[in-house]
């Protein structure tokens, strides 16, 4: 990006340095927040549907007990089916890329399911594991499992020719090849689909309480909705947001520390 | 394209053989990682990709009828494919997919439109980048399938309103892959186009915009699956009469086949709508790299 920049900025068009776009952008958004706050001010109802941020601080703030609540129970179920989804997924890529063959049934066979989308099953599992966190850990691990299981095999299948060859000729074996190989080929793979699942799994884990669940981020949203209650809608909102937010940027900083030696660990494109 | 012969265990792979399989690879279509170097053991040109996968699937369905029956799973738990297929309301099904399909593709149509459009206007001027982008980039945290809620009480219920939630799943993606592809043009390309003494609409045309279109395509590969998935989970809170809303009402009354039947039948449609976008992008791109 900053290369590209670069090159633009010799050709023609100086682009504004970091520090103007910078001051720019802040500029920018005071003005939109302190006219959404005069806007929402002048214009407040009830079930307005933009309230002024700073009454959704207001009731952030005053319920603050009740959303850490939901919250937590929320980023646990997310959190329990992120970390089983994981191991799963990890466990199962390696045992498909031991046993090619049936690894490749397998792996196409995933690619089929990867295509179901998994919060449609969410029904189905709380009909069968009731209302509790089971249910909502289950769809979460779900949602985690496939983009890792799919990046994984991926990466695990498609190294690079000199590497598999530099295998065989220091006579490594399959256990060796993957540990000085073709593992450390394949974490960046591994590593952005963390970035993708850890999200996913949260926003799964949200979207399943809808179905039923006795409380949870996801059921703030829908008590809002039913109460007509802008304002808490846009605090539990504002609240998931910043969770998803802050897991894609975690786990895209742990694929920076962990990958120093790959490029385009993130390069922000989104890829599957 | 060369044959190989299927099947041989453990061949060392001979020479000219090394970069020869990339090219069949493709028939097997999506994400298809197999030949890109043979595997020691049992390796599997091309041509067999969709064979071997419709073997897969039928043996799976084999293995989940089997285990269905020989366990005794009451059909209400899990149905076996069968019992899905005579019990199902494929009636029901086929209309709620023609309500899903619609609203997907509407989004999908004005969410890219957006997104491309936007990408375009950020790229070409400094200024509005340097509000925009930040702006996209925080606003790309937002979970929109939990807009749904939102969407109802700002503008009411409605099938209609399902496609902005499609429309706001697509746009995202497509913004930010654009945006990255317009701006990862080789320094050579545009020092020529300089040289060349080239209008900036011509730079646009001739070298940035060629290059954004692989990542455009990458952006709706993703899109796809998620916008249907969007679509039915919105169906649930926002209404209308797709998949999403058959799924929950058939699990509600407790109709699992016809529950099952929907789900699957939403796979199918992202499947299909994902190949659709590989499909355009080998036809449209002939030129550009896979990967």
């Amino acid at each position: 990006m900053s290369r590209n920049a670069a090159a633009s900025g010799t050709l023609g068009r100086q682009p504004l340095n970091r520090r103007t776009s910078a001051l720019i952008a802040a500029a920018v958004y005071c003005a939109l927040l302190a006219a959404w706050e005069l806007y929402g001010r002048a214009q407040y109802r009830p079930g307005g549907v933009l309230p002024p941020p700073s009454r959704i601080l207001g009731v952030l703030w005053d319920g603050r007990t009740a959303y850490w609540s939901n919250t937590l129970t929320t980023v646990g179920e997310a959190a329990a089916g992120f970390i089983g989804g994981v191991a799963l997924a990890v466990v199962l890529a390696l045992v498909m890329d031991r046993l090619p063959l049936i690894g490749d049934g397998v792996y196409r066979l995933s690619l089929m399911i990867y295509s179901i989308p998994v919060v449609a099953l969410a029904p189905a599992l709380v009909a069968w594991l009731g209302l509790g966190f089971t249910s909502k850990a289950a769809v979460a691990l779900l949602a985690a499992f496939f983009p890792v299981l799919v990046n994984l095999t991926g990466a695990l299948r498609s190294t690079d020719r000199r590497v598999r060859e530099l295998g065989e000729v220091l006579n490594t074996g399959w256990a060796g090849s993957l540990r000085f190989l073709r593992l450390p080929y394949a974490l960046p793979a591994f590593a952005a689909s963390l970035k993708i699942a850890a999200p996913a799994a949260f926003i799964a884990a949200m979207i399943a309480e809808w179905v039923g669940a006795d409380q949870g981020l996801g059921l703030a949203l829908l008590y809002a909705m039913f109460g007509y209650q802008m304002p808490q809608l846009w605090a539990a909102l504002v609240l998931s947001s910043a969770i998803t937010g802050l897991l894609a940027a975690a786990f895209g900083w742990v694929a920076r520390i962990a990958t120093p030696w790959h490029a385009s660990v993130d390069a922000g494109s989104e890829r599957r | 394209m060369r044959m190989q012969t299927p099947f041989q265990p453990g061949s060392a792979p001979s020479p000219g053989e090394a970069a020869g399989s990339a090219g069949d690879v493709r028939a097997g279509g999506r994400a298809d990682a197999v030949g890109t170097g043979r595997r020691r053991g049992w390796s599997l040109p091309g041509w067999r990709g969709p064979v071997t996968s419709a073997a897969v699937l039928a043996a799976a369905l084999a293995v989940w009828e089997t285990g269905v029956r020989v366990t005794g799973t009451p059909s209400y738990a899990l149905p076996a494919p069968s019992e899905i297929v005579t019990a199902a309301d494929w009636g029901a099904v086929l209309e709620a997919v023609k309500s899903t399909v619609l609203a997907v593709l509407g989004g999908f149509a004005a969410g890219n439109a957006a997104g491309f459009a936007l990408a375009l206007l950020i790229s070409a001027s400094p200024v509005l980048a340097s509000v925009l982008y930040p702006l996209a980039l925080t606003l790309r945290a937002i979970p929109v399938v939990a807009l749904a809620p939102f969407i109802t009480l700002a503008f009411g219920r409605g099938a209609t309103l399902t496609v902005v939630v499609a429309a706001l799943i697509v746009f995202f993606p497509t913004l930010i892959n654009v945006l990255l592809g317009l701006r990862s043009v080789e320094r050579e390309a545009l020092e020529l186009m300089h040289v060349l003494n080239c209008r900036p609409v011509t730079v646009y045309r001739r070298v940035r915009l060629p290059a954004a279109m692989p990542s455009f395509f990458d952006a709706m590969r993703i899109a796809a699956p998620s916008a249907v998935l969007g679509v039915m989970t919105a169906e649930w809170i926002i209404g209308g009469q797709g998949l999403g809303k058959l799924v929950i009402t058939a699990a509600l009354s407790l109709e699992t086949a016809t529950m099952w039947a929907a789900i699957l039948a939403s796979s199918v449609v992202a499947g299909l709508l994902f190949s659709l976008v590989t499909l355009a992008e080998r036809l449209l791109l002939p030129w550009a790299e896979r990967r």
